[in-house]
């Protein structure tokens, strides 16, 4: 269960979010919506400490998660991916996932990258830089980056901006199903309708506050 | 004629992996810290000094004044960056002002190094200047083979670090992408920590070699790390390779220019050089464009 | 009193590099590190033609501008095919290569021998050879590369340089010639440079390339930045202060070589100083904070 408590942030003297309190249950996949500049990336970036919070506290599963590093958060089972910039274009799809699971000992991470590339297929490109890559192949390495840790709390950046209707369905079918067949914990940010019958909760903000949440 | 060109040849392969070695060590530090720490220059030269003091003034064995000499000068890097450049960069300062207060802080050392040893060139050994072993009709003195040798096995070190190891690749990720390197847990500090650690190691065993064969001089390491930018720029920053083809262009030009014109030009041809490459080849060697903002 | 005399006219000759290099440096962000050079082009040019040719003083000036003006454009041609950070190092090496032509081209400005005998100015056949006139005409040209700074910032053109320099993309988008724009502050700042280069050269009647190195550049890009970039009387107040500062100490009896290491040293300091604090010395900013104390004051009584 991930609880966030009345958060305040910005980005240097510009506040953006302002007290905004959301609590999200296990398994529940909840879906952020806004309108632009209603502080819907800054949350995510908030939980996961990317930017740090001005006040407010975040507790996942009743511990007090704020301020966290990101190695820690990832072994307690969060992980955020981010909606651009998500790869890294100067190594190859291995050592992006190489890096993406740095934290973990050698062995248990060749497992896991294996594991990876079974779901996405993308064994085939494991040499090849990200510059070689389609959009859709990017978008399948860098969830498979987040993904790799088995994590129980996904937060997803606009997952799928830039992407054709064809592809979000392929990508809705190997992960986003998968994960809510684990009862993982979901939140996505998101502008577009196509997956609106998907999620069980709806989060609203508006100019950074707390609009409305729905659960369905 | 066959004599001159195998002294030219070992002339520019001391140089050019002098170059190498120094470009090499400062590049790693400039992808993990993304700025031009010219306090590179200052590691460069005080550990010749350190080692000057320790040998000549408290006559120290030279195995312990060498190793001393590269602590010490680890240990300053690394102060340096802990106490200076973290604090700068944690205030958001963009790379300009970690540039000039890297400027500032190599005034201030230069200017402690001739207040306390003096601006004339000193030399660390007290042998007289002897010519050498010939070797194909050309001279190499032992401390030139040494250098040769060591830097580039030092530059080799160097080089498989970035490209094999765990290490390596996470300087690789900071250099590419350091937010989303954050995310998955890699700490930026650390990284920068020890890209300084193995960089000012490096660097200083080359400014104690140097010493040894041309002698120090406050001003010594400034001119070498420059050197090793134009070797840097010229190969196109952010490809080893594009460094070993400029610094063996830069080295070659200037043991040529010397020879067929004069060795005070010297100066004058790396930077003309370096100008032409510019405008010949804006993007150095490698052809790639160095990152500042995309579209 | 001819000592403070002297300190005063060193103080002028740093106050216009510096004020030069604010337009480059400051507001279009071209950060150079070969005013020094320009300072150098100006006094050699002085000395070569007045020693050699005899030409006056008003002519020697305007011919020195001429020749800092083609050498601007020529370097920042040359330099602005680089990308931010290395522009700074393309000027770097057009500094060295300055110097080396300074230090090195014995034919033209005998090398490390240095010119003698510059002789002392005389304008319309009114000699100014002492000091206290000297004074005058270095402030007059002061005041005079004051203004006309003055007046370039505060025109439309300096807004084009501010633009370019937050967001050249943007700017460019907008209609602006951007490369025009940075050609021409570049060279502008280089001309005014060589404005005391002439100066300096008929004050001390003898100049050597050692006065034009890449110290002395750093020096001068510090005072700048100390000044708070976009400041001209910053810059003037750290001229100042950078020069005073270190002179107090050879009353502390130090011999003269410490004296100038002491001196770099204290200038290298204050330059990572002001790093972490960027408003140190800005007048404009310290003025505000004023303003708003009295303004508060005012609402109080009232």
């Amino acid at each position: 269960m991930l609880k966030v408590e009345n958060i305040s942030c910005g980005y240097g003297k510009k506040q953006v979010l302002y007290n905004v309190s959301v609590t999200v249950n296990t398994g529940e996949i909840a879906l952020i919506s806004g309108g632009n500049g209603s502080g819907k990336s800054t949350l995510l970036k908030c939980i996961y400490n990317i930017i740090p919070t001005w006040n407010g506290a975040v507790f996942l599963d009743d511990e007090y998660i704020t301020g966290c590093n990101p190695s820690d958060l990832i072994r307690k089972g969060l992980i955020y991916i981010p909606q651009k910039d998500f790869c890294f274009e100067n190594l190859t799809v291995d050592e992006n996932l190489r890096i993406a699971g740095n934290i973990y000992k050698e062995t248990f991470l060749n497992n896991r990258i294996q594991e990876v590339y079974e779901t996405t297929g993308l064994q085939k490109l494991k040499k090849n830089k990200p510059f070689h890559l389609s959009g859709g192949e990017k978008k399948l390495l860098a969830f498979g980056m987040g993904l790799l840790h088995q994590p129980k709390i996904v937060l997803f950046d606009e997952p799928f901006a830039g992407v054709d209707s064809k592809t979000v369905e392929y990508l809705i079918d190997l992960f986003l199903i998968r994960l809510k067949k684990i009862k993982c914990t979901t939140l996505i940010v998101e502008h577009s309708s196509t997956i609106d019958n998907f999620f069980t909760t709806i989060i609203q903000l508006e100019l950074g506050c707390l609009k409305n949440i729905k659960h369905i | 004629m066959n004599v001159v060109m195998t002294q030219l040849a070992f002339n520019i392969l001391i140089t050019f992996s002098i170059y190498l070695t120094i470009s090499v060590s400062f590049m790693n530090i400039y992808c993990c810290a993304k700025f031009f720490n010219f306090t590179h220059a200052i590691i460069i030269t005080i550990s010749a000094y350190f080692v000057f003091t320790f040998s000549k003034q408290l006559n120290f064995p030279i195995w312990l004044s060498v190793l001393l000499s590269v602590t010490f000068s680890i240990i300053l890097a690394v102060c340096l960056e802990q106490f200076i450049f973290k604090l700068l960069r944690k205030r958001n300062k963009n790379t300009f002002e970690l540039l000039v207060a890297s400027l500032g802080l190599y005034i201030c050392f230069q200017n402690l190094i001739s207040l306390i040893w003096g601006d004339d060139t000193k030399s660390i050994t007290s042998e007289n200047v002897n010519i050498g072993y010939s070797l194909l009709g050309a001279y190499i003195t032992k401390i030139q083979v040494i250098i040769i040798f060591v830097t580039i096995a030092l530059s080799i070190g160097t080089i498989i670090l970035i490209n094999k190891t765990n290490f390596g690749r996470k300087c690789k990720a900071i250099y590419s992408n350091e937010q989303l390197a954050n995310i998955f847990g890699i700490d930026t500090n650390l990284i920068i920590i020890w890209s300084v650690i193995i960089g000012s190691g490096t660097s200083s065993i080359v400014g104690i070699l140097m010493a040894y064969d041309i002698g120090m001089n406050p001003a010594f390491g400034f001119n070498l790390l420059l050197y090793s930018i134009v070797a840097m720029i010229i190969g196109g920053v952010g490809k080893m390779k594009g460094l070993i083809a400029g610094s063996l262009l830069l080295a070659t030009a200037q043991h040529l220019g010397a020879y067929y014109t004069d060795s005070k030009w010297l100066d004058t041809i790396t930077y003309i050089i370096l100008i032409l490459f510019l405008i010949w080849k804006p993007l150095g060697f490698s052809g790639i464009r160095i990152k500042k903002i995309e579209l | 009193m001819a000592y403070i005399i002297h300190v005063a006219i060193i103080i002028m000759f740093y106050v216009m590099l510096s004020q030069s290099l604010t337009l480059t440096a400051g507001y279009s962000r071209l950060i150079s590190l070969a005013h020094a050079g320009f300072f150098g082009i100006g006094a050699y040019t002085s000395a070569i033609l007045s020693v050699n040719y005899g030409t006056s003083f008003l002519l020697s000036l305007a011919l020195a501008l001429i020749i800092s003006a083609i050498i601007g454009v020529f370097v920042s041609v040359i330099a602005l095919r680089s990308v931010d950070d290395y522009f700074i190092i393309i000027t770097m090496g057009i500094q060295v290569i300055a110097f080396s032509i300074m230090n090195n081209w014995m034919q033209l400005t005998n090398g490390p021998l240095g010119i003698s005998g510059i002789p002392s100015i005389s304008i319309l056949g009114i000699d100014l050879s002492n000091k206290i006139s000297f004074l005058l005409l270095t402030l007059f040209f002061t005041l005079i590369v004051f203004f006309l700074l003055r007046n370039i910032t505060k025109s439309p053109f300096c807004k084009i340089l501010i633009g370019l320099s937050e967001d050249e993309i943007f700017t460019e988008s907008l209609g602006k010639k951007v490369y025009l724009s940075k050609v021409i502050s570049f060279t502008i700042g280089g001309m005014f440079a060589a404005v005391p280069g002439v100066l300096y050269a008929h004050y001390l009647s003898y100049i050597d390339p050692s006065s034009f190195t890449m110290n002395e550049s750093i020096f001068i890009l510090s005072i700048v930045i100390i000044g708070g970039m976009r400041n001209l009387l910053g810059s003037a107040i750290a001229a100042c202060l950078l020069i005073i500062f270190p002179e107090l100490l050879k009353f502390l009896g130090m011999s003269f070589d410490k004296a100038a290491n002491i001196r770099q040293i204290i200038y290298g300091v204050f330059l990572v100083m002001i790093m972490f604090n960027n408003n140190l010395l800005s007048v404009s900013k310290n003025f505000k904070f004023l303003k708003i104390i009295i303004r508060r004051k005012e609402i109080r009584t009232k």
